[in-house]
């Protein structure tokens, strides 16, 4: 029973493996470069660039007809000799810094960079203030009870 | 001193789950285009109607215009079509057509058949201008004003809402 679950898994993971080797087969096939260098590069780009249409996705991820145009025209570029640098300006000047997964440190953006880090700020003066005002609770009542303990032990006497 | 401290948790969590809600209001369909307030991009591509005549921006000439970004291959560019022709008619503006990575005789047979709203349609077969106007998907409406500037782009169909709201503000 056991080996018939492992060989399933074996055979499923063994397809999902050749598809993804096709992919990239289709995808040399289509963008061919003359070194390996330029393919790392256009391959880091299209990861690197958001779809416009879909938005939720990166370039490389998407196959909408205007993420697979940006794709031939970030080929294009890349063909052409041109710095990372001057493609991320080609397409903002295109379509915005929407269309960057990183976006840009700018007074636009600030809160986007800044924000989880002065929440995590807050949380951290809350948690310390809550705790704080909690000791010196529990230190007053404890000052309370020895006091009346202290009183009660000379009343005894 | 110490109320405060207690309830800012809770002052704070309902700020942001109101600030994520009105976020999440917006419509994201709508990417602003960075080309508002810049000059028509610089294009060399054949007209649709005659692939002899290579049109420029130069043949845009009148203005203010409007220029829709259309296809035989888009639906709501159809939905859109009626409100095109009724503009045409009733409007001063001019109405110039970017036919978008679609096949010529499917888009002359179109017109012909539908009614033709554009001065003229530039044939944008790969799309290469569309991709200098930050196209992303028909139809899509640009309006220029009187010195040639982008003043506002729509993504979608155009209605006469939206005309109102987007367009004429920027006809005065």
């Amino acid at each position: 029973m056991k080996s018939l679950f492992f060989s399933i898994i074996l055979a499923i993971s063994q397809v999902i493996w050749s598809v993804g080797i096709q992919n990239l087969d289709v995808q040399k096939e289509l963008y061919p470069f003359d070194t390996v260098e330029e393919e790392i590069r256009f391959n880091k780009l299209l990861d690197d660039y958001r779809c416009p249409k879909c938005q939720s996705s990166n370039l490389s991820g998407s196959n909408s007809p205007i993420a697979r145009d940006l794709k031939i025209e970030i080929y294009r570029l890349v063909k052409e000799g041109k710095k990372d640098y001057e493609i991320t300006e080609f397409l903002t000047q295109r379509y915005g810094d929407f269309i960057l997964y990183k976006p840009p440190f700018q007074p636009s953006t600030y809160l986007l960079w800044i924000g989880p880090f002065a929440l995590l700020l807050i949380a951290i003066l809350c948690v310390f203030l809550v705790k704080r005002s909690k000791q010196k609770k529990v230190s007053d009542t404890d000052l309370r009870a020895l006091k009346k303990k202290f009183q009660s032990e000379s009343e005894n006497r | 001193m110490k109320k405060i401290i207690d309830i800012a948790p809770l002052v704070v969590f309902v700020l942001l789950v109101l600030a994520l809600f009105s976020f999440l209001q917006r419509d994201n369909n709508q990417l602003n285009s960075v080309l508002i307030d810049k000059n028509f991009p610089e294009f060399n591509l054949t007209k649709l109607e005659d692939e002899d005549i290579i049109l420029s921006k130069s043949d845009i000439s009148h203005f203010p215009a409007i220029v829709n970004v259309w296809a035989t291959w888009c639906i709501t560019c159809r939905v859109e079509h009626p409100f095109l022709l009724n503009l045409k008619k009733e409007s001063k503006i001019k109405i110039y057509g970017l036919n978008y990575k679609d096949d010529r005789q499917k888009a002359l047979s179109l017109l012909e058949r539908d009614g033709n709203p554009f001065e003229f349609s530039i044939y944008d077969k790969e799309g290469s201008l569309a991709i200098d106007l930050g196209v992303y998907g028909a139809p899509e409406t640009f309006l220029i004003n009187s010195d040639g500037i982008i003043k506002t782009r729509h993504v979608g169909a155009l209605t006469p809402e939206i005309w109102n709201k987007k367009f004429v503000i920027h006809l005065k």
